[in-house]
Protein backbone atom coordinates (compact mmCIF):
# COMPACT_ATOMS: atom_id res chain seq x y z
CA UNK A 1 0.00 0.00 0.00
CA UNK A 2 1.36 3.38 -0.94
CA UNK A 3 0.85 6.74 0.76
CA UNK A 4 -1.30 8.20 -2.00
CA UNK A 5 -3.79 5.34 -1.59
CA UNK A 6 -5.55 7.30 1.12
CA UNK A 7 -6.71 9.79 -1.48
CA UNK A 8 -9.27 7.57 -3.23
CA UNK A 9 -10.33 6.02 0.07
CA UNK A 10 -10.86 9.43 1.69
CA UNK A 11 -12.59 10.73 -1.43
CA UNK A 12 -15.02 7.79 -1.47
CA UNK A 13 -15.86 8.23 2.21
CA UNK A 14 -16.22 11.98 1.81
CA UNK A 15 -18.55 11.46 -1.17
CA UNK A 16 -20.63 9.06 0.93
CA UNK A 17 -20.97 11.62 3.73
CA UNK A 18 -21.83 14.48 1.37
CA UNK A 19 -24.48 12.47 -0.47
CA UNK A 20 -25.99 11.32 2.83
CA UNK A 21 -26.23 14.92 4.01
CA UNK A 22 -27.73 16.21 0.75
CA UNK A 23 -30.37 13.50 0.50
CA UNK A 24 -31.88 14.27 3.89
CA UNK A 25 -35.13 12.48 4.75
CA UNK A 26 -37.91 15.03 4.70
CA UNK A 27 -41.10 15.28 6.65
CA UNK A 28 -42.54 11.85 6.22
CA UNK A 29 -46.19 11.02 6.51
CA UNK A 30 -47.14 9.37 3.25
CA UNK A 31 -46.02 6.07 1.89
CA UNK A 32 -45.60 6.41 -1.84
CA UNK A 33 -45.39 3.23 -3.87
CA UNK A 34 -44.22 4.01 -7.38
CA UNK A 35 -44.77 1.27 -9.93
CA UNK A 36 -44.14 1.36 -13.63
CA UNK A 37 -47.65 2.45 -14.54
CA UNK A 38 -49.13 3.75 -11.33
CA UNK A 39 -48.37 5.49 -8.08
CA UNK A 40 -50.15 4.57 -4.88
CA UNK A 41 -50.16 6.65 -1.75
CA UNK A 42 -51.19 5.70 1.74
CA UNK A 43 -50.93 7.51 5.06
CA UNK A 44 -48.19 6.06 7.20
CA UNK A 45 -50.35 6.23 10.29
CA UNK A 46 -52.81 3.56 9.14
CA UNK A 47 -51.72 -0.06 9.38
CA UNK A 48 -52.33 -1.92 6.16
CA UNK A 49 -50.96 -4.49 3.77
CA UNK A 50 -50.67 -3.63 0.11
CA UNK A 51 -50.37 -6.49 -2.34
CA UNK A 52 -48.84 -5.74 -5.68
CA UNK A 53 -47.85 -7.72 -8.70
CA UNK A 54 -45.50 -5.90 -11.01
CA UNK A 55 -43.42 -7.29 -13.85
CA UNK A 56 -44.10 -10.82 -12.71
CA UNK A 57 -43.02 -10.21 -9.12
CA UNK A 58 -45.59 -10.33 -6.31
CA UNK A 59 -44.83 -8.34 -3.24
CA UNK A 60 -46.60 -7.47 -0.06
CA UNK A 61 -45.89 -4.05 1.42
CA UNK A 62 -46.59 -3.80 5.11
CA UNK A 63 -47.34 -0.47 6.75
CA UNK A 64 -47.35 -0.96 10.48
CA UNK A 65 -46.67 1.26 13.48
CA UNK A 66 -45.47 4.12 11.32
CA UNK A 67 -42.96 1.99 9.44
CA UNK A 68 -42.92 0.51 5.96
CA UNK A 69 -41.40 -2.76 4.95
CA UNK A 70 -41.77 -5.38 2.30
CA UNK A 71 -43.17 -8.38 4.10
CA UNK A 72 -42.56 -10.83 1.31
CA UNK A 73 -41.66 -10.87 -2.31
CA UNK A 74 -41.22 -13.41 -5.06
CA UNK A 75 -38.15 -11.71 -6.47
CA UNK A 76 -34.85 -13.55 -6.57
CA UNK A 77 -32.56 -11.23 -4.61
CA UNK A 78 -34.91 -10.31 -1.73
CA UNK A 79 -33.05 -7.03 -1.28
CA UNK A 80 -36.40 -5.28 -0.84
CA UNK A 81 -37.37 -7.61 1.99
CA UNK A 82 -34.10 -6.91 3.81
CA UNK A 83 -34.12 -3.14 3.41
CA UNK A 84 -35.35 -1.50 6.56
CA UNK A 85 -34.30 2.13 6.18
CA UNK A 86 -34.55 4.77 3.53
CA UNK A 87 -36.23 4.02 0.24
CA UNK A 88 -37.10 0.44 -0.52
CA UNK A 89 -36.49 -0.54 -4.10
CA UNK A 90 -37.27 -3.77 -5.88
CA UNK A 91 -35.51 -3.69 -9.25
CA UNK A 92 -37.03 -6.83 -10.80
CA UNK A 93 -40.46 -5.45 -10.00
CA UNK A 94 -39.49 -1.85 -10.83
CA UNK A 95 -41.12 -0.71 -7.60
CA UNK A 96 -39.91 2.17 -5.44
CA UNK A 97 -41.36 2.67 -1.97
CA UNK A 98 -40.64 5.98 -0.28
CA UNK A 99 -42.00 7.82 2.71
CA UNK A 100 -42.57 11.45 1.89
CA UNK A 101 -44.45 14.59 2.47
CA UNK A 102 -47.85 14.10 0.93
CA UNK A 103 -51.41 15.23 1.02
CA UNK A 104 -52.07 13.25 4.15
CA UNK A 105 -51.88 15.45 7.18
CA UNK A 106 -51.44 14.02 10.69
CA UNK A 107 -54.04 16.40 12.02
CA UNK A 108 -56.69 16.39 9.31
CA UNK A 109 -56.04 12.95 7.68
CA UNK B 1 4.51 -9.77 -30.57
CA UNK B 2 5.84 -13.18 -31.51
CA UNK B 3 3.43 -16.00 -32.23
CA UNK B 4 4.37 -17.79 -29.01
CA UNK B 5 3.68 -14.75 -26.88
CA UNK B 6 0.43 -14.12 -28.72
CA UNK B 7 -0.82 -17.63 -28.04
CA UNK B 8 0.29 -17.32 -24.46
CA UNK B 9 -1.71 -14.12 -24.14
CA UNK B 10 -4.85 -15.63 -25.65
CA UNK B 11 -4.57 -18.65 -23.36
CA UNK B 12 -4.11 -16.51 -20.27
CA UNK B 13 -7.04 -14.28 -21.23
CA UNK B 14 -9.29 -17.27 -21.79
CA UNK B 15 -8.40 -18.71 -18.40
CA UNK B 16 -8.86 -15.34 -16.74
CA UNK B 17 -12.26 -15.01 -18.39
CA UNK B 18 -13.41 -18.37 -17.07
CA UNK B 19 -11.99 -17.46 -13.67
CA UNK B 20 -13.79 -14.12 -13.61
CA UNK B 21 -17.09 -15.81 -14.39
CA UNK B 22 -16.58 -18.51 -11.77
CA UNK B 23 -15.44 -16.14 -9.07
CA UNK B 24 -18.33 -13.79 -9.79
CA UNK B 25 -20.90 -16.56 -9.63
CA UNK B 26 -19.38 -18.06 -6.48
CA UNK B 27 -19.12 -14.81 -4.53
CA UNK B 28 -22.87 -14.39 -4.73
CA UNK B 29 -23.11 -17.67 -2.83
CA UNK B 30 -20.94 -16.48 0.05
CA UNK B 31 -23.31 -15.38 2.82
CA UNK B 32 -21.72 -12.01 3.58
CA UNK B 33 -25.22 -10.90 4.55
CA UNK B 34 -24.60 -12.78 7.78
CA UNK B 35 -21.49 -10.73 8.58
CA UNK B 36 -22.60 -7.47 7.02
CA UNK B 37 -26.38 -7.05 6.94
CA UNK B 38 -26.32 -4.73 3.96
CA UNK B 39 -28.33 -5.82 0.94
CA UNK B 40 -26.67 -5.35 -2.42
CA UNK B 41 -23.08 -5.36 -1.18
CA UNK B 42 -20.80 -7.58 -3.20
CA UNK B 43 -17.15 -8.50 -2.76
CA UNK B 44 -16.36 -7.80 -6.40
CA UNK B 45 -13.59 -10.35 -6.83
CA UNK B 46 -13.97 -10.23 -10.59
CA UNK B 47 -12.40 -6.80 -10.47
CA UNK B 48 -9.14 -8.42 -9.36
CA UNK B 49 -9.01 -10.27 -12.65
CA UNK B 50 -10.04 -7.32 -14.77
CA UNK B 51 -7.36 -5.11 -13.24
CA UNK B 52 -4.83 -7.90 -13.60
CA UNK B 53 -5.58 -8.08 -17.32
CA UNK B 54 -5.62 -4.31 -17.70
CA UNK B 55 -2.18 -3.84 -16.23
CA UNK B 56 -0.62 -6.91 -17.77
CA UNK B 57 -2.03 -6.69 -21.30
CA UNK B 58 -4.23 -3.69 -21.93
CA UNK B 59 -7.61 -2.06 -22.21
CA UNK B 60 -8.99 -4.35 -24.90
CA UNK B 61 -8.27 -7.56 -23.01
CA UNK B 62 -9.68 -6.19 -19.77
CA UNK B 63 -12.77 -4.74 -21.42
CA UNK B 64 -13.66 -7.81 -23.44
CA UNK B 65 -13.22 -10.06 -20.40
CA UNK B 66 -15.45 -7.79 -18.32
CA UNK B 67 -18.06 -7.79 -21.06
CA UNK B 68 -18.06 -11.57 -21.44
CA UNK B 69 -18.16 -11.99 -17.69
CA UNK B 70 -21.22 -9.75 -17.34
CA UNK B 71 -23.04 -11.48 -20.18
CA UNK B 72 -22.31 -14.98 -18.97
CA UNK B 73 -22.99 -14.48 -15.26
CA UNK B 74 -26.29 -12.77 -15.94
CA UNK B 75 -27.28 -15.41 -18.46
CA UNK B 76 -26.53 -18.14 -15.94
CA UNK B 77 -28.79 -16.43 -13.46
CA UNK B 78 -31.41 -15.53 -16.09
CA UNK B 79 -31.23 -11.88 -15.12
CA UNK B 80 -31.80 -9.26 -17.80
CA UNK B 81 -32.17 -6.42 -15.29
CA UNK B 82 -29.00 -7.62 -13.67
CA UNK B 83 -27.24 -7.50 -17.03
CA UNK B 84 -27.98 -3.79 -17.52
CA UNK B 85 -26.63 -2.91 -14.10
CA UNK B 86 -23.66 -5.23 -14.37
CA UNK B 87 -22.62 -3.66 -17.67
CA UNK B 88 -23.05 -0.09 -16.45
CA UNK B 89 -21.16 -0.76 -13.26
CA UNK B 90 -18.34 -2.50 -15.08
CA UNK B 91 -18.18 0.29 -17.66
CA UNK B 92 -17.75 3.00 -15.03
CA UNK B 93 -15.24 0.82 -13.21
CA UNK B 94 -13.09 0.15 -16.26
CA UNK B 95 -13.11 3.77 -17.43
CA UNK B 96 -11.86 4.76 -14.00
CA UNK B 97 -9.19 2.03 -14.02
CA UNK B 98 -7.96 3.07 -17.46
CA UNK B 99 -7.74 6.72 -16.41
CA UNK B 100 -5.82 5.64 -13.33
CA UNK B 101 -3.49 3.43 -15.33
CA UNK B 102 -2.51 6.19 -17.69
CA UNK B 103 -2.16 8.94 -15.12
CA UNK B 104 -1.35 8.11 -11.52
CA UNK B 105 -0.43 4.44 -11.41
CA UNK B 106 3.02 5.18 -9.98
CA UNK B 107 1.63 6.85 -6.91
CA UNK B 108 -1.31 4.55 -6.28
CA UNK B 109 -1.04 0.88 -5.48
CA UNK B 110 -3.75 -1.55 -6.50
CA UNK B 111 -5.54 -0.86 -3.25
CA UNK B 112 -6.32 2.73 -4.15
CA UNK B 113 -7.32 1.76 -7.67
CA UNK B 114 -9.55 -1.10 -6.46
CA UNK B 115 -11.34 1.16 -4.00
CA UNK B 116 -11.99 3.61 -6.80
CA UNK B 117 -13.17 0.83 -9.12
CA UNK B 118 -15.54 -0.53 -6.49
CA UNK B 119 -16.93 2.95 -5.86
CA UNK B 120 -17.35 3.64 -9.58
CA UNK B 121 -19.06 0.29 -10.07
CA UNK B 122 -21.63 1.21 -7.41
CA UNK B 123 -22.07 4.71 -8.80
CA UNK B 124 -22.64 3.26 -12.26
CA UNK B 125 -25.25 0.83 -10.98
CA UNK B 126 -26.99 3.56 -8.97
CA UNK B 127 -27.06 5.83 -12.01
CA UNK B 128 -28.54 3.04 -14.14
CA UNK B 129 -31.15 2.35 -11.46
CA UNK B 130 -32.10 6.04 -11.35
CA UNK B 131 -32.57 6.07 -15.12
CA UNK B 132 -34.63 2.88 -15.16
CA UNK B 133 -36.85 4.00 -12.29
CA UNK B 134 -36.95 7.69 -13.32
CA UNK B 135 -36.28 8.54 -9.72
CA UNK B 136 -33.50 9.62 -7.42
CA UNK B 137 -34.49 7.07 -4.80
CA UNK B 138 -31.52 4.73 -5.48
CA UNK B 139 -29.14 7.54 -4.53
CA UNK B 140 -30.25 7.27 -0.92
CA UNK B 141 -28.50 3.91 -0.71
CA UNK B 142 -25.33 5.09 -2.39
CA UNK B 143 -23.57 6.39 0.76
CA UNK B 144 -23.84 2.93 2.30
CA UNK B 145 -22.53 1.31 -0.87
CA UNK B 146 -19.64 3.76 -1.05
CA UNK B 147 -18.49 3.05 2.49
CA UNK B 148 -18.71 -0.67 1.68
CA UNK B 149 -16.65 0.00 -1.48
CA UNK B 150 -13.83 1.36 0.62
CA UNK B 151 -13.65 -1.96 2.45
CA UNK B 152 -14.24 -4.34 -0.45
CA UNK B 153 -11.85 -2.35 -2.62
CA UNK B 154 -9.21 -2.66 0.07
CA UNK B 155 -9.66 -6.42 0.19
CA UNK B 156 -9.62 -6.96 -3.58
CA UNK B 157 -6.69 -4.57 -3.97
CA UNK B 158 -4.67 -6.48 -1.40
CA UNK B 159 -5.42 -9.81 -3.09
CA UNK B 160 -4.31 -8.37 -6.41
CA UNK B 161 -1.04 -7.12 -4.96
CA UNK B 162 -0.35 -10.60 -3.58
CA UNK B 163 -1.20 -12.21 -6.93
CA UNK B 164 0.97 -9.78 -8.86
CA UNK B 165 3.99 -10.63 -6.75
CA UNK B 166 3.71 -14.28 -7.68
CA UNK B 167 2.99 -13.58 -11.32
CA UNK B 168 6.20 -11.66 -11.88
CA UNK B 169 7.89 -14.82 -13.05
CA UNK B 170 5.32 -15.77 -15.70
Amino acid sequence: MKKADVIPIAAVIAAAVIIALVFVPKQADTVRITCENAVYEYPIGENRRVELTENGVSLTVLIENGRVSVEKSTCRDQICVHTHTGSIICMPARVVITVEDGEYDHVAG
Amino acid sequence: MSQGKKTNKIAVCAIMCALAITVSALESLIPIQALIPLPGVKLGFANIIILFLLFRYGVFEAAITAFIKCLTVNLIFFSVTGLIFSLTGSLFSIIFAVIMKYTVSEKLSFIGISVGCAAMHNIGQTAAACLVLSSFAPVSYLPVLLIASAFTGFITGTVLILIERRFKKI
